[in-house]
C-alpha cells in the first residue's frame, strides 16, 4: 500500500493566536505559510462543526471533523479542534471518512473524560497518557503501510482503527430476476441469523426468481427483496435472468478477461462439466461462448452443438458465463405501434406493459404466465393495435 | 436604508459582549457566557423603522486580523459608515494593540475615506475610581495620535453602567439621517407641554436618539443612566412575562412620563410644573404620537 496518507495534523483554536497547528506528522509538512491559506476551513464556525469537511488546496486534499466543545471550564467558554488527514489532490478520501470521523469523537470522549487534550496542551501529561503526537506517528505509519492501525491510550482504553472500503450500493432487486449464491455461507449457528435470511435461503437456487421465492415461502415480496439486496450488498448473491431456453445470449468484451485467467479457465471447465464427465478442453469451451453471438434461441444452439453430447450441462454453461459478466442476455421489449393510446388509459390499464420499457421477463412475472403464453395474450392486450418486438 | 458598521479590536477586548447587551437584550451578567468569535459574525438590526445597521463583529485573534488586513482588505474595510475600535483598558501589549489599531485606520482611511471613527476604551470597571480620568485622558492622547490625520471620537466605557449606553447611543446617533430635523420637532413639543425635559429613546435597545430641554440639569450622564435602568426594568418584565406599556413615576418635585411614542420608539417627559394635570401631558404625548409616527418615518427614509 503506498503512502496515502501524506500528512496528519491536530490543530486547536487558540486565543490569542487564532487556528494553529499544534502537532503534525512528519514534522513541518505543513508550512505555516500553507495552513493560512486555508485555515478557517480547519476551524470553521460553529454552525460547521461536527461534520466531515473536504477542501482541496494548493496541490492537497484534507480530510477534517471539525469539533466544539461547550463548557465553562474552558478559555471564552468552548475548546474548538480538528484532528486532519492531508492526501494528495486526485486521492479518492471516501474511505476515510469514517476513520477521520472515529478519531475525532475518541478525542472528544477522552477529553471529557480525561481533559487529555487540555494537559496535552499544558504539556502535563498523566503519566499514562502517551503523547499526542506519537499517535499521530502511530497512526501515519500503521495505516499507510498496514491500512489499520491500534494504540493505547490509557488502561482502559486501547483504540482500533481500520481502513474498510465500502461496496458500492447494490440496484433495486426486481421481481423477475434471480439470485444466485456465488459464496459458501455456514448457517450452522441459526440464532445468529436474521430469520428472513434462514427462511429464503434454501430457495435460492439459481433458479427461482424472486417473486416466486415470495410465493414459495409466503413472505412479502419487499421482505424479500431487501432480505436478497442485503446478500448481494456482502457479495453473497450476485443477481441473473431467469434461465429459459427461449433467452438469447450474447458475448460481452469481458470474455478477454476469460480468456487470460487461467484460474477461471480451470474453474470454467470444472463448473460447466456434467457430473461424471470429463471435462472439455478449454479452447472448445471458449469457441462455443464465442459463437453465441447470433440472435438465435439457446434452445436452437444447444441443438446445432449438442452440447450435452460433449458432457456440458447447459444450464451451468450459461450461468457461469452470466455471473462472471462475459455473457449477457439480451431481452425482448414490446413496442406498442400506436403508442398515443396509451395516454387516455389510467395507469393501471394493461396495455401500458407494451410501452417499450418493460422486457418479456417482467411481463411474464407481472402477469404470471409463462413465455409461451405471453405473446398470444400480448397481442390481446394491443388488439386492436399492434406491437413490435425489439431486441436489446 | 443599510449602514455598514464595523466592530473591531483585539481578541477578548468586550466587542461581542457589547453587541451583545445593546441590541440582543443580554444582562451584563450574561455575556460570561459568549463563545469566541469565529471571522466576521453579521447581524442586521432594524433602529428606527427604515435604517438597518449592518454590524459587522470581526474577531481579534491575530491570524482573523492579517487576513481583514490582506485578503479580505477590500471585503472588510469598503463601504463603512462607522468604524468602533475596542480597546481594552488591561491589555499588556500596549505597543501591538495600537499597531493593529494604525493598519486598521490606514486600510479605513484607503477605503472609506469619510466614515467616522469612535474609539471604546473598555473594562473601565476594572481600573480604580481615581485613576479613571487619568488614564482615559491619556489614552484617548495616544490615540488621537495614532490616529492622524483622521479624528476619532474617544468615549469611556464599562458594561457594568450607564457608559455603555452613552458611547452607542452617540455612534448611533451618528447614523440617523436628518437629526438636527427631528431635534427642531422634539424642541417644540417640549415648549408646547412646558416640559422640564423630553428624551426620545430607540424602542429595542433603548439608547437615546434625541432630546430636548427647557430647564438645565446637572447631571450630564442622566440620560445613559436612565437607559440603563429602564432597560433593566423592561428586561425584568419581559422575564416575568409581563409586557411594559407605560410608567408615570411622581414626587413632589416633579413628574415622569415614559411612553411608547412611536413605533418604534418610547418618550420621557419630565414635567415640574405642579400646576399642569397629569391626563394634560398624557394628551399632549397621545396627539403628537401621529404627527411624529409620519415625520420619523419620511425621515429615515
Amino acid at each position: 500500500m503506498s503512502d496515502l496518507i501524506k500528512c496528519i495534523f491536530y490543530s486547536e483554536f487558540h486565543n490569542i493566536y487564532g487556528t494553529k497547528i499544534l502537532h503534525q506528522y512528519p514534522e513541518g509538512f505543513v508550512s505555516n505559510e500553507v495552513f493560512e491559506g486555508f485555515a478557517e476551513y480547519i476551524i470553521p464556525k460553529p454552525k460547521l462543526c461536527g461534520k466531515i469537511i473536504t477542501l482541496t488546496a494548493f496541490d492537497y486534499k484534507i480530510l477534517g471533523y471539525p469539533i466544539l466543545m461547550q463548557d465553562v471550564k474552558y478559555h471564552r467558554n468552548a475548546l474548538l479542534f480538528n484532528l486532519c488527514f492531508v492526501f494528495d489532490k486526485s486521492t479518492d478520501t471516501t474511505n476515510f471518512n469514517q476513520i477521520v470521523r472515529k478519531l475525532g469523537t475518541i478525542l472528544r470522549t477522552l477529553e471529557k473524560e480525561t481533559e487529555y487534550l487540555f494537559n496535552q496542551s499544558k504539556e502535563i501529561g498523566l503519566k499514562d497518557q502517551p503523547d499526542l503526537s506519537k499517535i499521530l506517528e502511530t497512526l501515519y505509519i500503521e495505516l499507510n503501510t498496514y491500512g489499520e492501525s491500534t494504540f493505547t491510550v490509557d488502561d482502559a482504553n486501547t483504540i482500533n482503527v481500520k481502513l474498510l472500503s465500502r461496496p458500492e450500493e447494490p440496484p433495486e432487486i426486481l421481481p423477475h430476476q434471480v439470485p444466485v449464491l456465488v459464496e459458501e455461507i455456514d448457517t450452522t449457528n441459526d440464532s445468529e441469523w436474521d430469520l428472513t435470511v434462514l427462511q429464503i435461503l434454501p430457495y435460492i437456487d439459481g433458479v427461482n426468481y424472486v417473486a416466486r421465492i415470495s410465493k414459495l415461502t409466503e413472505i412479502d415480496i419487499n421482505l424479500v427483496s431487501s432480505c436478497v439486496q442485503h446478500l448481494v450488498y456482502y457479495g453473497i448473491v450476485k443477481m441473473v435472468d431467469i434461465f429459459q431456453f427461449s433467452n438469447i445470449y450474447n458475448p460481452t468484451p469481458k470474455i478477454r478477461k476469460l480468456a487470460n485467467n487461467l484460474d477461471m479457465q480451470r474453474e470454467c471447465q470444472r463448473y460447466i462439466a456434467i457430473s461424471g464427465a470429463t471435462p472439455c478442453s478449454f479452447e472448445f469451451i471458449f469457441s462455443l461462448y464465442s459463437s453465441l453471438s447470433i440472435d438465435t434461441t439457446f434452445r436452437e444452439y444447444c441443438l446445432e452443438n449438442s452440447l450435452t453430447s460433449w458432457g456440458i450441462d447447459e444450464r451451468a454453461f450459461i450461468m457461469f458465463g452470466v455471473i462472471n459478466g462475459f455473457l449477457r442476455r439480451k431481452q425482448r421489449y414490446p413496442l406498442l405501434t400506436n403508442l398515443q393510446s396509451l395516454d387516455s388509459l389510467p395507469p393501471s390499464h394493461k396495455k401500458h406493459l407494451l410501452n417499450g420499457t418493460k422486457n418479456y421477463d417482467e411481463i411474464c412475472c407481472i402477469l404470471s404466465i409463462g413465455v409461451e403464453a405471453v405473446e398470444k395474450l400480448l397481442f390481446e392486450i394491443a388488439h386492436p393495435d399492434s406491437f413490435i418486438v425489439i431486441l436489446k | 436604508m443599510k449602514r455598514k458598521v464595523l466592530l473591531m479590536g483585539r481578541s477578548e477586548s468586550g466587542k461581542t459582549s457589547m453587541r451583545s447587551i445593546i441590541f440582543a437584550n443580554y444582562i451584563a451578567r450574561d455575556t460570561m457566557r459568549l463563545g469566541v468569535t469565529i471571522d466576521v459574525e453579521h447581524s442586521h438590526v432594524r433602529f428606527l423603522g427604515n435604517l438597518v445597521l449592518n454590524l459587522w463583529d470581526c474577531g481579534g485573534q491575530e491570524g482573523f486580523l492579517e487576513s481583514y488586513l490582506t485578503t479580505q482588505r477590500d471585503h472588510i474595510f469598503r463601504n463603512v459608515e462607522v468604524l468602533i475600535y475596542v480597546f481594552d483598558i488591561e491589555s499588556r501589549e500596549h505597543q501591538k494593540d495600537i499597531k493593529n489599531y494604525k493598519s486598521c485606520i490606514e486600510a479605513i482611511s484607503q477605503n472609506s475615506k469619510d466614515a467616522k471613527i469612535f474609539c471604546l476604551i473598555h473594562k473601565m470597571d476594572l481600573v480604580p475610581e481615581d485613576q479613571r480620568d487619568t488614564l482615559f485622558k491619556n489614552k484617548e492622547q495616544e490615540i488621537r495620535q495614532a490616529s492622524l490625520p483622521l479624528k476619532p471620537t474617544c468615549f469611556r466605557t464599562s458594561i457594568w453602567d450607564e457608559t455603555l449606553y452613552k458611547a452607542w447611543s452617540s455612534i448611533v446617533y451618528s447614523l440617523i439621517p436628518n437629526v438636527k430635523v427631528l431635534e427642531h420637532n422634539l424642541d417644540k413639543f417640549c415648549k408646547i407641554c412646558e416640559a422640564d425635559e423630553v428624551v426620545l429613546f430607540e424602542k429595542a435597545t433603548f439608547l437615546v436618539i434625541s432630546h430636548s430641554a427647557r430647564k438645565v440639569h446637572k447631571d450630564v450622564h442622566r440620560f445613559e443612566k436612565i437607559s440603563t435602568i429602564i432597560k433593566q426594568f423592561f428586561l425584568s418584565c419581559s422575564k416575568s412575562q409581563a409586557n411594559f406599556q407605560a410608567m408615570e413615576v411622581r414626587n413632589s418635585n416633579f413628574a415622569a412620563f415614559i411612553d411608547a411614542f412611536t413605533s418604534n420608539t418610547y418618550i420621557m417627559v419630565i414635567m415640574s410644573d405642579p400646576t399642569i394635570e397629569s391626563s394634560a401631558t398624557l394628551l399632549n404625548i397621545q396627539v403628537a404620537k401621529s404627527h411624529f409616527e409620519k415625520f420619523i418615518n419620511s425621515t429615515s427614509n
